[in-house]
């Protein structure tokens, strides 16, 4: 919408404003209704009118005009526009149009700390002032606004504060002013100008504010004037570097906003810079950013019910200390210190009404209270407690007040009375209340008591306790002590009895006296017992209604006696003790009424395999109950318990009912005692023991076997009879089984027993076996044998053939056996079996034995034909025509040689020069397996003629046996064993195979005993 | 920290018995012997100073929070204060030439302003922790003073009062500070900063006066 406005005094558009503009306005916009349009003219025209009519004279000087941009303007709103404009103009046209005058005589004055600039200047009749402030050094303009002064004029002077959000020490100011009459103006001032501290005169490097004072969050600008000559580092508000602002040609500032509370010593802003000499100096101010008081809780109150002493709480911390910047208080005007952070302040005289002003730079806070003094009183501590009088069971308390006036005041005193960690408090009440008797208080017994007091009207809180008093009440009658007999046998048993607290023996328990007797009074025996004894034996013989008394004595006072009749003795036998089921961690115990309980009941519970040593516990029922709790620390789970109710009367107790339980029921200690198995035939019997009593640690329902597997268990048989204690496994088969017995209560089995047995066969069986095995092999044998025999023939031909007898002439089959000749130990023979000699190599050297054993002594014993290995050697061995060795079983005879020295090289047959010249008779010969050594007689025979028939090749076989017959006259010969040495020796006897002395010694010159040697070192 | 505190009090008071045991023992009877005892003690009275120093120094200006706590902070010497503190820094030829009575002197004279400004300082700190260690310092500052003074007297010389002693030559550790006070909080902690750094050196440079004296003593 758009608004024409016609503007003389800003600071009056909301006083009339809103009337014309709501005038003209409605009609413009309700312009399109005619009847609406007319009703609204007249409103505006009376609205006018009234304007006109001067009941707004004076003040208005501001019409607005609504103007619909689209819709022109109707004959009627055309002149009502026309005429809100004549009066509007009207008024000013009417003004002098004299110059307004200049303001003159301006004063500046400066308040540093509030930064604030007044300025003083003559002013007339005008009241509207431009007013423009400038930084002096750089002309920038720092404020520039039209003001309007109300009611400030003061005899011609007006008066203008301006605050500086830049403090105004940190650069100076120029303010100009003019005069302003509506649209008219008068010139302006002469620049006024207030300095700074960044004049040439002051050199110093300077920083604003100092020492300031301001809220937490607010935003503070600082400055710094730097030194003539210096320049600029940077500025930190304490860490923080922060971005500057050059304000003239010395000093920048800096504004920090949201500032947090300030730490002790308040927070340092400052700015380095550095000189002409680069020398850093650092100049600052300290800010300190707080929080107003926030004190609160105003509450007085009177001690002595004449003065008042008034406290209250700090609140909020304001982060300022020192004296220039603590919160200071007044109390009801009157100043308050504050010592160590305790804020209480005292009043002579106590007055109703309190105010507390709390008050420090950044402001103050007042809090009330308001009571008179009766409400609010607060009694001191009570002195002096002391106890008047003190008997065994009451004593009585004094005390004094500190002042006066509690003499005749309503007090209600709390006294707290403590012994052995427990503490009562009882309360009394009275006037001036100072002296109470405690009663209720046990025998001697050492009590420690306190007091404080509170008004007994209008109670306003308690006072403090007073300092602690002790005392010993005296001592009293011990109690009578709870005495019971337990029997264990027929005639033996022990009289028992509870000791006496702390608080039942009322003194310093000194002993008791047991008196055994019987109801006659005949036979009395008294005995002493030590406090630290609670039981003697009984020992009353067949005495006739045995009775037991027994007293108790302190050091001042004796007991009254305890007096019971000897108990019959029950065994378990004699009593058939049913089973009792423990709850929560105890025995509900019942039983039925019984006559004869006219002093009540005994419960009595002990251990039921406890044996000798028997801790047994009892407890007194009246006759009124029929049953009872057992609960004991002593119960303990997995034990049973026998649990005995006996008849309390004139005469001896009386058992009415007896009782077995554990208290929790456990698995069994130990497993099943000496179990056993036997084997009857295929069955097996299992039979143990009972668990003993101690180890049962639960009733045992029964037992369970198992058969007991690597994997796993199996449950052969339950026994749900605990009394049956055996158990048949039937029909197993032969083997070991391992067998697990295991007893179980309520709370589960044990760890069980298991025994191993072997099932082995029954005798009558094995018996029938080995028979039936005889039988089955004597009809083997039978049917083998007839077999056989039948089969005879086949038989021999099969495994046993008949060697044909070789058809010789002569005495052959009278030959003598092969003898077995043990060659002298240097019998080598050297015999080539390859006829052919190879020319390329040459001949054997025989070596002497010297050299030989020479060479043996070495540690690398010589081989003179090491390198032809294949054609030299032999040993034990067929060396055959292409190299190839056959290992052959060494014979009798052979393995008598025994050694490398039995080495057989046939080296001094040498035929032929070279193996090409070798006949194929030969080749065949030595292409064949069996060579006996008859052969080579006819192979020597051949070697001769071949030296007569050179290449003939020769016809003979040598495929079949040969039997060595050749050399039988020779072998026999004991005397030949020297001709014999060297000669070879066949594989498989020891047989010489010796050919022709007189043909081998044409053909070897050297003697067999020169070249053996050379041998006895070659290697096979 | 109060264990730590208790040890000190009972290492200071050690000291500070047998300094005044020490000095106090009649004038006829000492001897060179005892005299060098004397400044043995008190020697380790400055060197236990010296150490202490250090904590509460490092405590007092992270009280006053930075630029004071940095390391390399170091502000000019002001020139405003209420105390009068004659600079520790002198030429060495003039130190090395000191007359014994001037050298005691001027340690007695150091000590008495620098305990006021400790003092002050303690007075106007307001943490309550800093505030007792700094009164504590002062009881130690006190000793040292008194042992000093002592020192003079059990030698023959007469404890200057304050201002009796002719200020050093401009340049050989003059008073920069005057007794104008500091107009603004960042000024004193200037002040305050000042007063530390000032006893810092003079402890340091009593040790070296004491030695000497000693080696004296003994020559």
């Amino acid at each position: 919408m758009p608004v024409g406005s016609f503007y003389w005094k800003p600071q009056r558009v909301d006083s009339l404003g809103p009337t014309l503009h709501s005038a003209c306005s409605s009609y413009a916009s309700s312009s399109g209704n005619s009847d609406r349009g007319t009703e609204l003219l007249v409103e505006s025209i009376m609205i006018l009118s009234n304007i006109i009519s001067g009941r707004n004279r004076g003040k208005s000087q501001l019409l607005l005009f609504n103007l619909h941009p689209y819709e022109p303007p109707s004959m009627f709103s055309t002149l009502l526009c026309i005429l809100c404009l004549i009066l509007t103009v009207r008024p000013s046209l009417s003004q002098d149009d004299s110059p307004l005058g200049v303001p003159q005589q301006i004063s500046l004055e400066k308040d540093s700390e509030a930064q604030r600039l007044s300025v003083t200047w003559k002013c007339n009749l005008v009241s509207v002032f431009d007013i423009e402030i400038y930084r002096t050094e750089l002309m920038e303009i720092v404020f520039n606004e039209t003001v309007e002064l109300s009611g400030e004029k003061n005899a011609g002077d007006c008066h203008w504060n301006w605050t500086s959000a830049v403090p105004l020490e940190c650069t100076s100011l120029s303010v100009r002013i003019r005069s302003r009459d509506l649209l008219r103006v008068s010139d302006w001032s002469p620049l006024q100008t207030t300095e700074g501290d960044d004049l040439p005169d002051n050199t110093g490097a300077k920083v604003y504010p100092l020492d300031k004072v301001v809220l937490v969050g607010s935003s503070t600008t600082f400055c710094c004037i730097l030194g003539e000559g210096q320049v600029l580092e940077d500025i930190r508000y304490m860490r923080s570097i922060m971005r500057e602002v050059r304000l003239s040609r010395r000093t920048y500032a800096v504004t920090q906003t949201l500032q947090p509370p300030s730490n002790t010593s308040g927070t340092n802003v400052f700015c380095r810079a550095t000189d002409a000499s680069m020398k850093t100096t650092v100049e600052g101010a300290v800010i300190f950013v707080g929080y107003p008081p926030a004190d609160e809780e105003l509450m007085c109150e009177t001690q002595d019910l004449v003065s008042a002493i008034c406290q209250w709480k700090e609140g909020r911390y304001t982060h300022l200390k020192g004296k220039l910047r603590r919160t200071r208080y007044t109390l009801n005007g009157r100043t308050c210190e504050v010592v160590k952070n305790v804020r209480r302040c005292t009043w002579e005289q106590w007055e109703g009404n309190w105010t507390l002003l709390a008050k420090n730079p950044l402001g103050k806070k007042e809090i009330k209270d308001s009571a008179p003094l009766s409400h609010r009183v607060h009694p001191v501590a009570p002195k002096n407690l002391s106890i008047l009088v003190k008997n065994s069971r009451n004593a009585t308390l004094q005390w004094s007040w500190q002042y006066l006036g509690y003499k005749a005041f309503p007090l209600i005193c709390q006294v707290n009375v403590a012994s052995n960690g427990v503490s009562v408090t009882r309360n009394y009440s009275g006037a001036g209340l100072s002296l109470v008797v405690l009663e209720d208080l046990w025998p001697y017994e050492t009590y420690r008591v306190r007091v404080r007091c509170g008004a007994e009207n209008n109670f306003w809180m308690w006072g403090d306790w007073s300092l602690e008093s002790s005392f010993q009440t005296k001592m009293d009658r011990p109690g009578t002590p709870d005495m019971w007999i337990w029997m264990e046998s027929d005639n033996s048993g022990q009289i028992l009895w509870k000791p006496l607290s702390k608080r039942e023996s009322n003194g310093d328990l000194i002993g008791y006296e047991v008196t055994q007797g019987s109801v006659s009074g005949d036979g009395a025996q008294r005995l002493d017992v030590p406090v630290s004894q609670l039981s003697v034996p009984l020992g009353l013989q067949n005495a006739s209604e045995p009775v037991v008394m027994l007293l108790a004595h302190n050091s001042e006072w004796t007991s009254h006696t305890s007096q019971l009749m000897v108990p019959k003795y029950w065994a378990d036998v004699d009593v058939t003790g049913s089973e009792i089921s423990s709850r929560d961690g105890g025995f509900d115990m019942s039983w039925p009424a019984s006559a004869n309980a006219s002093r009540g009941y005994v419960v009595e519970w002990f251990n039921t395999s406890c044996g000798q040593y028997c801790s047994v516990d009892w407890r007194k029922v009246p006759g009124t109950n029929t049953s009872a709790r057992i609960e004991s620390s002593g119960l303990q789970a997995g034990i049973r318990y026998t649990i005995s109710v006996y008849t309390l009367s004139d005469e001896a107790p009386e058992l009415l009912e007896r009782r077995h339980g554990y208290l929790e029921e456990m698995v069994p200690a130990e497993p099943v005692p000496f179990l056993e198995a036997s084997q009857y035939e295929s069955s097996v019997l299992l039979t143990w023991q009972e668990i003993p009593l101690h180890s049962q640690r639960g009733f045992v329902r029964g037992y369970n076997v198992y058969l007991a597997n690597v994997a796993k268990n199996t449950l052969l048989a339950k026994i749900s009879d605990p009394s049956v204690r055996n158990c048949t496994i039937r029909k197993l088969g032969l083997g070991t089984y391992k067998f697990t017995v295991r007893a179980y209560t309520s709370a589960g089995e044990d760890g069980g027993s298991t025994v191993s047995i072997m099932l082995e066969p029954y005798t009558d069986l094995l018996v029938f076996e080995i028979l039936i095995s005889l039988a089955a092999m004597s009809v083997f044998f039978i049917l083998v044998t007839a077999l056989c025999y039948r089969k005879r023939q086949w038989v021999k031909k099969a495994f046993y053939p008949e060697i044909p007898e070789p058809k010789l002439p002569g005495q052959w089959r009278t030959s003598q056996a092969t003898v077995d000749v043990k060659p002298s130990p240097h019998s080598m023979v050297h015999i080539v079996e390859n006829p052919q000699w190879d020319s390329s190599k040459e001949g054997l050297v025989p070596v002497s034995e010297e050299d030989e054993d020479g060479d043996e002594s070495g540690s690398e014993p010589t081989d003179t034909d090491s390198d032809e290995p294949g054609l030299l050697r032999y040993y034990n061995q067929v060396v055959g025509d292409s190299g190839q060795v056959l290992r052959l079983p060494i014979d009798s005879s052979s393995s008598s040689v025994g050694s490398a020295d039995t080495d057989v090289t046939y080296t001094g047959i040498q035929t032929s020069p070279g193996p090409l010249d070798t006949p194929p008779q030969m080749e065949a010969m030595a292409a064949g397996g069996y060579r006996p050594q008859g052969q080579v007689v006819q192979q020597q025979q051949q070697v001769d003629r071949s030296d007569a028939d050179a290449g003939a090749p020769s016809s003979a076989s040598f495929g079949g046996y040969k039997p060595q017959c050749t050399w039988r006259p020779d072998s026999p010969d004991g005397n030949a064993i020297d001709g014999s040495v060297g000669s070879p020796t066949s594989v498989n006897s020891s047989q010489f195979l010796i050919p022709d002395v007189s043909s081998e010694d044409s053909r070897n010159p050297a003697s067999s005993t020169t070249w053996i040697p050379s041998f006895l070192s070659s290697k096979p | 920290m109060s264990r730590g505190k208790a040890v000190c009090c009972a290492q200071l008071t050690l000291l500070l018995a047998a300094v005044v045991g020490c000095v106090q023992v009649p004038d006829l009877s000492l001897t060179l012997t005892s005299e060098r005892t004397t400044i043995e003690r008190t020697y380790e009275l400055t060197k236990y100073l010296e150490h202490q120093l250090k904590d509460i120094k490092d405590t007092y200006l992270s009280y006053l929070g930075p630029p004071f706590s940095d390391p390399d902070f170091s502000p000019p010497r002001p020139n405003s204060s209420s105390l009068s503190v004659p600079s520790a820094a002198t030429r060495v030829e003039l130190w090395r030439g000191l007359e014994n009575g001037a050298r005691l002197a001027q340690n007695q004279r150091a000590y008495r302003v620098l305990l006021c400004a400790m003092r002050e300082l303690a007075r106007s700190t307001l943490c309550p922790y800093l505030q007792s260690s700094l009164l504590h310092f002062c009881s130690g500052l006190n000793g040292l003073l008194g042992s000093i003074t002592g020192l003079m007297r059990s030698l023959g010389y007469t404890p200057p009062q304050l201002g009796d002693v002719p200020l050093p030559l401009p340049g050989d550790g003059q008073p920069l500070l005057t007794e104008r006070p500091a107009s603004n909080e960042f000024s004193r902690k200037v002040e305050g900063f000042w007063v530390l750094r000032e006893l810092q050196s003079w402890l340091w440079r009593s040790a070296k006066d004491f030695n000497r004296l000693k080696k004296r003593l003994k020559a």
